[in-house]
């Protein structure tokens, strides 16, 4: 179980490392904190010609809060994000998501970005990310563009990423008022979710407006229960049918088989995942 | 003896803190792969994507790379070795007899190929290279493909490896005239037994034509036995050195076709080879366990009383098993019926070859009948509407000895007085008024019981182990043994009991172990076999080391060596002058100063015993579980966990819990979570510890303990404690989770109790 | 395939080395410093037996490559006892409470309890229970771990 043989650029600047892309294209791999890359690495499922290891380049990282909105550094650590206290103070929901990722080891490694850049259906990144819509910024030599986190996602692994393009920041616009909550099920602390939903539900005098809810482990890709998003839209939090609404939310995600659960079973739990989370975003005590 | 020695025993039974610790603690244990051989090459292993195809395999291109120094397939080492037989030695059919797969593959994971390069960076890059052509053939992967199945291994004219039926007098009339007859099924989830040091070996060709091995074995004699008979090799030029193993569980007893292929690509090559298990291998063919389908049937009388069981199991041998199937389905049905008073039984047992991995020895291997017969346990006394716990308590054995129905004798065992400890630790009473409120408020607490008896040091053949323990210049004593450790602590604990003999301070006794040219022949580590056995000629060993010391001091005091005592590290004589010498004084004349010892004693001070243990030796332990189960999600959460267990004599207390403990969590996780799942193609579900889930801290009850204490007759009053947790563990999970999801009606017939199948297994909404 | 030249520090002495870029640090730790205290347990980031500490903190040495140190201090189980061989506080509290049997897991378990207990943040005993999840240990049953961490965080709370 060891890695193919491949060679490695470890550039100090961003415009460096883009210029490897800008090369190499899809023969060049970036590599963020590996947690994920470099186990593919071992099992000889990834084998890339260059390996771009990011983390050198310091315009990659950073954590800022500018009137109301988070801006992270693509290659901020999962531990930075839990330990700082700007997150803390402008998105706490975030925390939560990333306290789920993995175990202490890796987040002590593993970086936002690069969760976000795989794009594993189970992961919670990419589905917090989706939920809050985040920015994400992509750049290449040609220049950069944003592409909004519901549009990144086009299946397993699939990102509207190029092969010459870099994601270098997000940036989460948490609406006024929102209520933002994680809530999976897995079999263990740190394994992906069997059944998992992120959900930020701003409200403003107990009517909730501009809900967004995101599924991961419940299909190919993170995916918003929109029909369920509507159907919350005007509603009042108190009395709420919560029941009712996780129907509806329910409707969108296609799980598939695999061996660690059966479809059925997915969408069967997503019910209390959606119910147990909703009730506990609607609660008393549950503004920020 | 106990008038010989100070005092009654001051080590054993005493937490003495372990003696390995030192060295693991500080990175400085030595396993197979810490070791580095002059001129040392590394080997990988290409291993079949398919569960069944004919092959046709082009190694040229591999042989080609740079620092490639050798690819080998079936056509270059297969003649090399003899039809590969069991590790045990026992007869009966066998799978796939051959090192390499020659023109057919049998399962994911078979060995096709070894490449061997400098480092194992490029063995695994040659492995790239060798270019197979797979023409697909229909897997038989599960019990009932094979049945309904022409032969899916090469060489085999069917897939039935083995059937045994039996009717006891008075079964039939049992069942016939029974008021009620409960049927239990269940399907284990197969193991992986997953040390967290996977398998390893260095190959080291000895240019005088002898072979070193080292290898992470559970018993390098049997090893070098081994080794020896399939390379037609002289058995005493083939040596087997096993250092600290990382756990084996089992698992390491076998010698496996990879160990071998390494063997013959380090003869051919005259180069010390390595070759190191990583995890996707030893996921894919590093042995399984618990491959079967159980059935038990209880017949009862109108009071609730047992009067016959018919046990039934299907072992699934995979295609190239350690051992020949079925030996352990025997075993499974002799002692099914375990504590309780069941006069008669039927059985029906079958073994089955399929193009699966193989199956290997795990952890309390034959763990199949208590899980089967603790679940109908409960089932029944739900049938019948009796406490599960009262309907244990009417039927458990009494008076012992007590003859099992196939004529296995039972002794000094404790079932009964378990059961009722057990009950009283866990608050039984309270915890059903506790269940009673919690489902009030949505919550579903439910407690299940498992009650074992487990036979420990099985030696049917005899399995002997020797000690032998000398005295050094010094005083200081060294016994070599023939057991091996995988964790055992087996350094403190053979020094405890050795300390205790000779009166000497347990850190003036150091242990070796694990290499065959250094003592003879032995059982090595596995079955719950070390205090009992190995203790056992270490303990007699030392009462004979003993007379030879008070001999040669009695020279020297010129007095008899009656009367004489050791203590504090001197013999002491009687009286009230008391003389006394030490052992330093004593090693150093029987080993230096010869000259001084009586005209025609042999010099050193050295006594060596094979001990031949009773061919079962048995434990027994009651097990209670309270868990918390959600009916949403399915998940399963262990809240509180009691053992009750009678080991007899406890060599160390903390090395006994913890022997316990790691057994209880594997068990948990064989009720809970860990499954390597075969599809109907024989494609396994798990190729890394993503996907094969083991039990983590995280999820790890805190064990509270009750030791009961009736000694077994053999020399240290010990018995084996390594396997009961982890075979009585799994129904007593099993029972708590059917307990707490009671008002659901659930129904489960397939392990592990994962989410998934607890939601599909509800059968009312509650 | 690419070569590079590092150094680093490693348990405070400064190493200089030529390595391959796929060597893992795992791997570089090992065979070319012959430190195998850090063992190969999965190789793919789960079951932790292989934790060292990067500048202080606990990380997988099966997920980094040894090129990625140049420059980096890391610290192994060889690391970690006193100057007089004694252990340190960690070891001791894992061999008081019977924390361990095989030892094949303990290593990467030592770094992990290091880096949560002297690093600047104390973590309190649930955070040091949470932070176990990333390791396997197949042995103990986890019951001395958890014993040696309440005594390890009992020592750093008062």
């Amino acid at each position: 179980m060891k890695p193919p043989p491949f060679d490695y650029v470890a550039p100090d600047t961003l415009e460096e490392a883009l210029a490897v892309l800008a090369e190499h294209g899809d023969d060049a791999q970036p590599l963020a904190g590996g947690q994920s890359l470099v186990p593919m690495l071992s099992l000889r499922i990834a084998r890339p010609a260059v390996l771009l290891d990011l983390n050198r380049v310091a315009a990659l990282k950073g954590i800022s809060a500018e009137g109301g909105a988070l801006k992270l550094g693509a290659m901020t650590r999962q531990v930075e994000a839990l330990t700082s206290a700007t997150v803390e103070q402008t998105l706490p929901g975030l925390q939560e998501a990333v306290n789920f990722v993995g175990h202490f080891q890796t987040r002590n490694r593993g970086t936002i970005g690069g969760s976000i850049s795989l794009g594993e259906p189970a992961a919670e990144n990419p589905a917090f990310a989706v939920a809050m819509d985040a920015d994400l910024e992509l750049q290449s030599t040609q220049g950069s563009r944003v592409v909004r986190a519901s549009d990144y996602y086009s299946g397993p692994y699939m990102t509207a990423r190029t092969d010459t393009e870099l994601l270098t920041s997000i940036t989460y616009r948490p609406p006024a008022g929102a209520r933002i909550g994680t809530l999976e099920v897995s079999q263990r602390r740190g394994d992906f979710a069997l059944s998992g939903l992120v959900a930020c539900l701003p409200v403003s005098g107990g009517v909730i407006s501009d809900a967004r809810l995101c599924w991961f482990g419940m299909g190919s890709q993170p995916l918003r229960a929109r029909s369920a998003e509507a159907a919350l839209n005007g509603a009042s939090i108190s009395g709420l049918d919560i029941a009712g609404r996780a129907e509806l939310a329910l409707q969108p995600p296609a799980p598939k088989d695999d061996s660690h659960a059966t479809a059925d079973y997915r969408r069967q739990a997503g019910r209390p995942v959606f119910t147990r989370l909703l009730i506990r975003l609607t609660g008393e005590g549950a503004a920020q | 003896m106990a008038d010989q020695l100070s005092a009654a025993p001051r080590f054993v039974g005493q937490s003495v803190g372990r003696k390995e610790n030192k060295r693991f603690l500080t990175g400085r244990g030595r396993y197979v792969d810490d070791f580095v051989e002059a001129g040392m090459l590394h080997a990988a292993i290409l291993r079949s994507p398919l569960a069944r195809a004919n092959i046709t395999v082009d190694a040229s291109a591999a042989r080609e790379l740079p620092g490639v120094w050798a690819v080998y397939t079936a056509a270059d080492i297969n003649d090399m070795f003899e039809p590969l037989v069991s590790v045990f030695g026992d007869a009966g059919p066998f799978g796939v007899r051959t090192v390499l797969a020659e023109s057919q593959v049998s399962y994911v994971g078979d060995p096709i190929a070894i490449a061997i390069a400098e480092d194992r960076y490029l063995a695994e890059d040659a492995l790239e290279l060798i270019e197979v052509d797979y023409d697909p053939l229909d897997a038989v992967a599960s019990i009932s493909a094979a049945k309904s199945s022409p032969s899916c291994i090469p060489g085999r004219d069917t897939n039935l490896a083995f059937e045994m039926s039996l009717a006891l007098p008075g079964s039939k009339e049992a069942f016939d005239a029974a008021a009620t007859v409960v049927t239990a099924r269940i399907a284990q989830g197969r193991i992986s037994p997953s040390p967290m040091e996977g398998r390893g070996i260095i190959s080291n060709p000895i240019m005088d034509g002898k072979l070193e091995v080292r290898l992470s074995s559970q018993n390098p004699h049997a090893a070098k036995s081994f080794i020896a008979r399939s390379l037609r090799m002289q058995e005493n030029h083939v040596r087997v050195m096993s250092p600290d193993i990382g756990g084996a569980f089992g698992q390491k007893f076998g010698v496996n076709r990879d160990f071998l292929a390494t063997i013959a690509a380090s003869l051919k090559l005259r180069r010390p080879v390595k070759w190191i298990e990583d995890k996707p291998e030893a996921l894919q063919a590093g042995g399984h366990g618990r491959a079967e389908e159980l059935e038990l049937s209880i017949a009862l009388d109108a009071s609730g009383t047992m009067l016959a069981t018919h046990f039934k199991v299907d072992d699934n041998g995979g295609a190239d098993p350690v051992s020949a199937p079925g030996g352990l389905t025997q075993l499974m049905a002799m002692i099914h019926t375990g504590a309780y008073n069941i006069p008669t039984m039927m059985a029906d047992c079958k073994a089955y070859f399929t193009n699966t991995c193989g199956s290997t020895a795990y952890r309390g291997p034959w763990a199949g009948e208590t899980l089967i017969r603790e679940i109908t346990v409960d089932k029944a006394a739900r049938a019948i509407g009796m406490d599960p716990v009262e309907f244990r308590r009417r039927n458990t054995v009494t008076q012992w000895p007590h003859k099992l129905p196939m004529g296995l004798m039972i002794d000094d065992v404790s079932p009964l007085e378990t059961l009722e400890r057990t009950v009283e630790k866990i608050g039984y009473a309270e915890f059903r008024a506790e269940q009673a409120k919690a489902r009030e408020q949505g919550r579903y607490l439910g407690i299940g019981f498992g009650l074992c008896i487990e036979p420990t040091a099985i030696s049917p053949g005899g399995g002997t182990d020797t000690a032998e323990v000398r005295i050094e210049t010094t005083g200081k004593i060294t016994a070599v043994l023939t057991c091996h450790s995988q964790g055992h602590s087996v350094e403190t604990t053979m020094a405890q009991i050795i300390a205790d003999e000779m009166g000497v301070d347990v850190n003036d006794v150091t242990i070796a172990f694990g290499d065959t040219d250094s003592i003879t022949s032995g059982s090595g580590a596995g079955g719950s076999r070390q205090a009992v056995v190995a203790g056992g000629a270490a303990h007699i060993a030392s009462g004979l080391l003993r007379e030879k010391v008070f001999k040669l001091a009695a020279h020297f005091l010129q007095t008899e060596p009656d009367g004489l005592k050791l203590e504090g590290g001197s013999v002491v004589g009687s009286g009230p002058s008391a003389p006394s010498i030490t052992l330093a004084a004593l090693g150093k004349a029987a080993n230096v100063a010869t000259l001084t010892l009586p005209e025609g004693m042999e010099a050193g001070l050295t006594a060596r015993y094979c001990y031949t243990p009773p061919p079962f030796t048995f434990a027994n332990a009651c097990h209670a579980a309270i868990v918390e189960a959600d009916p949403g999600t399915g998940l399963v959460k262990v809240l509180r966990y009691v053992v009750a267990e009678d080991c007899g004599v406890m060599l160390n207390p903390a090395v006994v819990e913890g022997q316990i403990a790691g057994g209880v969590i594997q068990g948990i996780g064989n009720a809970l979570w860990e499954e390597q799942h075969y599809d109907e193609g024989g494609n396994p579900s798990a190729g890394t510890y993503k996907d094969y889930i083991l039990p983590i801290s995280n999820d790890a009850p805190t064990i509270e303990y009750v030791h009961v204490c009736t000694p077994s007759k053999t020399p240290t009053g010990a018995k084996g404690v390594g396997e009961g947790g982890a075979i009585v563990g799994t129904p007593t999970i099993f029972n708590a989770v059917m307990d707490a999801l009671a008002p659901f009606d659930p129904e489960f017939e397939q392990l592990p109790l994962t989410p998934s199948r607890i939601l599909a297994g509800l059968r009312k909404t509650g | 395939m690419s070569d590079h030249d590092i150094s680093l520090t490693v348990n405070g002495r400064k190493v200089a080395r030529r390595v391959p870029a796929r060597r893992t640090l795992l791997d570089f730790l090992r065979s070319d410093l012959g430190l195998t205290g850090t063992h190969a347990g999965c190789e793919h980031g789960v079951c932790g037996a292989c934790t060292v500490m990067i500048d202080g903190v606990a990380m997988r040495s099966c997920l980094t490559f040894a090129v990625q140190m140049d420059g980096h201090a890391v610290t192994t189980v060889e690391g970690v006892a006193n100057e007089d061989g004694s252990f340190h506080p960690v070891q001791q509290a894992l061999h008081d409470n019977h924390g361990l049997q095989c030892g094949f897991c303990t290593p990467g378990i030592v770094m992990s309890l290091l880096s949560l207990t002297e690093g600047e943040q104390k973590a309190s005993r649930e955070e040091v229970l949470d932070a176990m999840s990333g390791h396997i240990c197949r042995c103990t049953g986890y019951q001395g771990l958890h014993k040696a961490i309440a005594q390890l965080t009992e020592a750093t709370h008062g």
